[in-house]
């Protein structure tokens, strides 16, 4: 974490959803995170844990009525400082696309349909840099060079349907990145696309962080793109980040039990093959009120009588970058032998220690 | 004797055009080819992007789609002669995992129904003849139902539901829970084979890894034989012990699981593995990745010669585009590869060429 201010400090971020004669929902519950300039943020968490929800609420999504959302969310602009969750509808649409770009999990409903990719590119020029005409198709067209679609010109005159998965995905990353933000916001980028693909658009991602300084909220379930990509990583669990570190801390020795269970659930490519994996038990749904306790104590190894006293406190290690809401965490020693295996090397990497 | 083998099985998809004459202006080249065998006890993997004709295979051994040519034998039959009804007898012995727990579940029907259905079908259950001569119908109603029952209620337990869930419907339950359903209802029959078609694509990571474990522990027990169908390498080279790789309709490569791993050969294969990730973040810095351009090109138009010819990063001026490659054994111990050039490969001689790559990043050292 550099000393720079943050480009988007997000505290105590709550979303709750409640109708009338039902009880509410509290979907998001106090989730705090900053975003900085050139770094990618990861937000990890199974379905149902309020990763979506959060984006959603930062991008001033969510609907109107029946929604209570609290915390704040500092964007820093040149022209000063401004809490995201309280702007006006109209501010908001000014900073939608222009300073907080969005790509969305599935590029086939998030691109219309009876529109070709062309009008849908340049009519976010048009309103946010006020390009018209062939200047804004030319733009255009560099956009989806840049992103990596061959023939652009041509491309710009089709249907979505008549790109491919890759390609629309592609087309969306042009859209988010045409008026350069200084925020993106990717939810779950790659996980309707294939592996081949998927690892094509990670990679443009990285670059258009590193070359423009895009801060970059990576929202996923794959642990395996959240370790080759983000920087700092949130773990979340029922609408609260149960461990936050920077992946490289995180991956050597996770601490909550709920991470570990992440871990061991995956079948690595890279592990010797016959181990058996070691899921976490129950399911999503068999969780308690935070206020309550612990709410994944019901689905842990570690639970004791304590996790059930109020919530648990988020503890900070010695070294202040990784922090755990458990009482009763992991600890290293446990880890150590199962989750760094010496692991043989992936397609010729055999200098790794050199 | 090998439980299952197929032998250049194609399953082509005719296109359709005109309204009042129908014409078939091509097709769609699905499966084109392919020949395998899976041993009893074992697990086959198939792997492959979407499109590459992994999900059509599967249904095509069940008879879902119509094979075009080629043969599918089980047991001495060929299912691929059978008569509809003679094939519908012998699914009895063939049974499928769905990917869509509940898109595969009639949500009107209680699991208990649903899992009986499979009985009433095939008839099976019910006391041996020489006790059923001696009963009155009632009685024998009544023996057939609790027989019936006791099956259904077995296989539950063994996917880890309880007898509570027989009166349930399928929303009632998590989308694990319903993976598990759709387990049941192909164990009750007590089948040889069990084609599981994307059998944890649609759950979370932590219940991926129940149902995973669910499955090994049901082959342990019971022996069953698998042929499991996912786009996931991590999860297909973790149940299989031989792994099929599959791109365009047809096998690329197919090894024992482990030496896939250590030795892929085909060109796909790399970049397949290279382009998966792995949670680690110190073996994510420092392999290296062979990023493909393009995408999958059409199967209703698919390259000449060597399918893969049009985005392979190691391709060489010579037969690649004109000769089709067969899937040949290497190194006589199971593992089997469709490329011209995987020796000189393997040994170093040809090298990928960035041109043809979108990207091949390097590891960085250290």
């Amino acid at each position: 974490m550099g000393s720079s201010t943050p480009l988007l400090a997000v505290e105590e971020l709550s979303v709750v959803f409640g109708g009338r004669g039902s009880d509410e929902v509290r979907a998001v519950d106090g989730v705090s995170f900053t975003l900085e300039e050139g770094k990618v943020t990861g937000l990890v968490g199974e379905s149902g844990c309020g990763k979506s929800v959060t984006s959603l609420a930062l991008m001033g999504l969510l609907p109107p009525r029946g929604v209570r959302v609290g915390g704040s969310a500092l964007l820093n602009l040149p022209e000063g400082e401004v809490d995201l969750l309280k702007l006006s509808p109209k501010r908001m649409r000014d900073l939608r696309g222009s300073r907080l770009a969005m790509i969305f999990q599935d590029p086939l409903s998030s691109l219309n349909p009876v529109v070709p990719i062309g009008r849908q590119v340049t009519e976010i020029l048009n309103r946010h840099r006020g390009m018209r005409g062939s200047a804004a198709e030319k733009e255009a067209a560099d956009l989806l060079q840049r992103v990596g679609i061959p023939d652009p010109e041509r491309r710009l005159k089709e249907y979505p349907h008549q790109l491919s998965g890759g390609m629309r995905q592609r087309a969306l990353i042009a859209m988010a990145v045409a008026c350069r933000p200084r925020v993106m916001i990717a939810d779950e980028p790659t996980t309707a696309l294939d592996v081949t693909i998927q690892a094509q658009i990670l990679e443009l991602l990285k670059d258009l962080v590193t070359e423009e300084g895009t801060a970059l909220l990576m929202i996923t379930h794959d642990l395996g793109v959240v370790a080759g990509l983000c920087d700092d990583i949130n773990v979340l669990y029922a609408g609260r980040a149960v461990e936050t570190a920077p992946r490289a801390p995180l991956f050597a020795g996770p601490t909550h039990p709920y991470t570990v269970g992440l871990l061991g659930s995956i079948p690595r490519l890279d592990a010797p093959r016959g181990e058996p994996l070691t899921p976490i038990r129950g399911s999503v749904n068999d969780n308690i009120a935070w206020h309550d306790g612990c709410a994944f104590a019901p689905r842990c190894d570690h639970y004791t009588l304590e996790c059930l006293e109020g919530p648990p406190a988020l503890v900070h290690t010695d070294d202040g970058v990784h922090a755990y809401r458990c009482v009763n965490p992991v600890r290293h020693a446990d880890v150590a032998d199962r989750a760094v295996l010496e692991s043989p090397s992936v397609v010729g990497d055999e200098e790794e220690s050199a | 004797m090998s439980l299952l083998r197929i032998e250049d099985l194609k399953v082509h998809f005719p296109i359709r055009r005109g309204v009042v004459f129908d014409r078939t202006v091509g097709h769609v080249y699905a499966v084109d080819g392919v020949s395998l065998s899976i041993e009893r006890g074992t697990t086959y993997g198939l792997v492959g992007e979407s499109g590459c004709g992994k999900t059509t295979l599967g249904r095509a051994v069940l008879r879902l789609v119509d094979i075009t040519s080629g043969a599918v034998v089980h047991e001495g039959r060929d299912l691929a002669s059978l008569s509809d009804e003679e094939m519908r007898r012998e699914r009895r012995n063939l049974q499928m995992v769905f990917q869509d727990p509940l898109g595969s579940l009639n949500p009107r029907q209680n699991i208990g129904s649903i899992l009986m259905e499979g009985l009433q079908t095939h008839g099976i259950g019910g006391p041996t003849d020489e006790e059923a001569a001696s009963m009155s119908g009632r009685e024998r109603r009544a023996a057939v139902l609790a027989d019936r029952r006791r099956r259904v209620t077995g296989a539950l337990e063994r996917v880890g539901l309880s007898a509570k869930a027989l009166t349930r419907y399928p929303h009632e339950f998590s989308g694990g829970q319903r993976q598990r359903i759709g387990i049941a209802r192909a164990l009750v029959l007590e089948p040889d084979l069990i084609i599981c078609d994307e059998p944890v694509s649609a759950l979370d990571v932590s219940i991926q890894a129940q149902v995973l474990n669910l499955l090994e522990e049901l082959q342990g027990e019971l022996g069953l034989t698998y042929l499991v169908i996912a786009h996931d390498l991590a999860v297909v080279r973790h149940v299989s012990d031989t792994v099929g790789v599959m791109y365009l309709g047809s096998l690329v490569e197919e090894a024992p699981s482990d030496m896939l791993y250590e030795t892929p050969l085909h060109p796909y294969t790399r970049s397949l593995m290279s382009a998966v990730p792995v949670p680690d973040p110190k073996v994510e810095d420092t392999r290296e990745r062979i990023l493909l351009a393009g995408d999958l090109p059409s199967p209703a138009n698919p390259p000449t010669g060597c399918r893969f010819h049009t985005r392979c990063p190691w391709r060489q001026e010579e037969l690649c585009d004109t000769d089709r490659p067969e899937l040949r054994p290497i190194n006589g111990d199971g593992h089997r590869v469709a490329c011209h050039h995987a020796e000189r490969i393997l040994a170093g001689e040809i090298h990928p060429s960035e041109e043809r790559a979108a990207r091949i990043v390097h590891g960085a050292a250290g």
